[in-house]
């Protein structure tokens, strides 16, 4: 179980995040949404321990926590096995174990003709799933992913996100996706969370009743409408001038 | 001179045409001949009292080498310039270290260190000579001190510009200091101190030979000497024919062939389109 309680943060001169309450379930998929500068990074950070909130309480009863950043930020002098072993071997796994488990990932990940080859000679996608294969080396229960699909393109996105679905739902990892993404947010998350910018605040929280992988696109287009058409949400993602006009609100 | 391979996957690149390679370097070995031919026509109208040819400087290289005197020369040197480089690396390593680390450490080494970089190395020669007298020490010592600011700027850069976000992901996995060393520091280390070592190999052989030339009784700048003194113009055209070749040697066969080895990161160059 992840807690996080009222959590303030300030970054001078701006308060970054005024009182945000989380919390996620083991095996849970929680979407964070919300216009970009509006603190979810800072509030996954925060999360993974590293940032200090300035008040607040962060309860994280999870036995391992994987990050995913928005760039892979993968060492480019390590090859794509090495890369994916990083985890382990911080741990002190001998280099066999390491070797074996990085193979089966890299399988799973579909990215066994890649074992032997520097970060720079893949695409931005296979880095990402690198990325991704490095943080479920270390067999987390908790899976924070900050952006994990930026600057894919659509097919790519779709997927990876197959990829990450199928990998969560197998080995029953929580995990809390970070996206300005409403559709994307609605296809994968149990749960998503709406936040506002200055001041960050959980302003919507939306729940599915579908499992992920029977939801179909007319569901997601009925969701994301529904939840576009509620006020707090929109005004989130710039559609305000619509949102306030008076006709819209009446119609509503 | 680096020949970069587009794909090494494609054996009929190789099969095809052995001739390949050569193609490659053609344009060097253009200039190589054009440079050969005018040494050999400034010969043939100046004489070789004053400019031996290219096969009278061949043939005298050849005696050298038969001689054993080209083996000597070489091994004296080269061991002045692996003692003073080593040093110089050491020394500029762990100080370009500290002073990327500690900006104050940096703002109060830097004077001395745009001193080093603007005092001529004959000054130091002079000062050298005084302090060690003859023998090994005045090359070592004044290839040290030339060098050593290229490999500090080098190490302080390093350190300076690594990259926070590689320190916040290694974090997260609670890696040792003892890894952190060996897996982000010294990789990114190392790939800023390769070019600086080029830089200073080139001015570490110059320095070395003149160096010897005015302190020492050995190695390839004492042996110019002697053979100045003897009026020898083939032999002075032989030994400094040798230092070009062995600093060509020392960076194409030597140097770059360890960066290859030790950076395969930075010289693969083929992409791979795997989905």
């Amino acid at each position: 179980m992840l807690v996080l309680e009222r959590i303030y943060y300030k970054y001078d001169p701006n308060l970054v995040l005024d009182g945000v309450s989380l919390t996620l379930a083991p095996g849970q998929i929680l979407c964070i949404t919300g216009p970009s500068g509006c603190g979810k990074t800072t509030l996954m950070k925060i999360a993974a321990g590293l940032i200090t909130a300035n008040s607040g309480v962060v309860n994280n009863t999870f036995t391992g926590t994987g990050y995913v950043f928005q760039e892979p930020r993968l060492l480019p002098w390590l090859t794509t096995q090495q890369n994916l072993a990083f985890g382990l071997k911080a741990q002190g796994i001998s280099q066999v174990k390491r070797d074996r488990y990085s193979q089966k990932l890299a399988q799973q990940l579909g990215l066994e003709q890649a074992l032997n080859h520097y970060p720079h000679q893949l695409s931005g996608g296979m880095q990402q799933r690198v990325a991704l294969g490095r943080a479920l080396a270390i067999n987390p229960d908790l899976l924070l992913l900050d952006e994990p699909f930026k600057g894919l393109d659509v097919g790519r996105r779709r997927e990876f996100q197959e990829i990450l679905l199928k990998l969560l739902g197998d080995r029953n990892l929580a995990a809390c996706i970070i996206s300005h993404d409403l559709a994307e947010a609605v296809r994968l998350g149990d749960r998503i969370l709406v936040m506002s910018p200055s001041p960050s605040r959980i302003v919507h929280q939306w729940q599915s009743s579908l499992s992920p992988v029977v939801r179909d696109e007319a569901y997601i287009y009925r969701e994301i409408t529904q939840l576009l058409s509620l006020p707090q949400v929109s005004r989130c993602f710039r559609l305000n001038n619509i949102a306030s006009h008076p006709n819209f609100i009446k119609s509503n | 001179m680096r020949i970069s391979i587009k794909n090494p996957m494609n054996p009929t690149l190789w099969s095809k045409n052995p001739l390949r390679p050569l193609q490659l370097i053609l344009p060097e070995l253009v200039g190589l001949g054009i440079f050969l031919i005018l040494w050999q026509l400034g010969a043939m109208h100046y004489g070789s009292i004053v400019l031996p040819s290219p096969w009278e400087t061949g043939i005298a290289i050849w005696r050298l080498a038969t001689t054993g005197k080209l083996e000597n020369a070489l091994l004296i040197t080269s061991f002045h310039l692996l003692a003073a480089f080593t040093l110089a690396l050491l020394l500029g390593v762990i100080l370009g270290i500290v002073a990327g680390i500690k900006l104050w450490f940096k703002k109060a080494i830097s004077p001395i260190i745009s001193a080093l970089q603007g005092i001529p190395p004959i000054a130091w020669i002079v000062l050298a000579l005084l302090w060690f007298g003859t023998g090994n020490g005045v090359p070592i010592f004044t290839i040290t001190v030339t060098t050593l600011p290229i490999i500090f700027l080098g190490a302080v850069e390093a350190i300076q510009t690594f990259p926070t976000p590689l320190l916040e992901m290694a974090s997260l996995f609670r890696t040792p200091q003892n890894m952190l060393l060996s897996d982000l520091y010294l990789p990114h280390l190392l790939s800023y101190i390769f070019p600086s070592l080029v830089a200073g190999l080139g001015l570490a052989w110059r320095v070395a030979v003149m160096a010897e030339l005015l302190s020492s009784d050995m190695g390839i700048g004492a042996e110019l000497n002697l053979a100045r003194i003897n009026l020898d113009t083939d032999e002075v055209m032989a030994w400094i024919a040798v230092v070009v070749l062995s600093i060509w040697v020392s960076e194409y066969l030597l140097l770059r062939p360890l960066h290859r080895k030790l950076e395969p990161w930075q010289h693969s160059q083929m992409t791979v389109n795997i989905k």
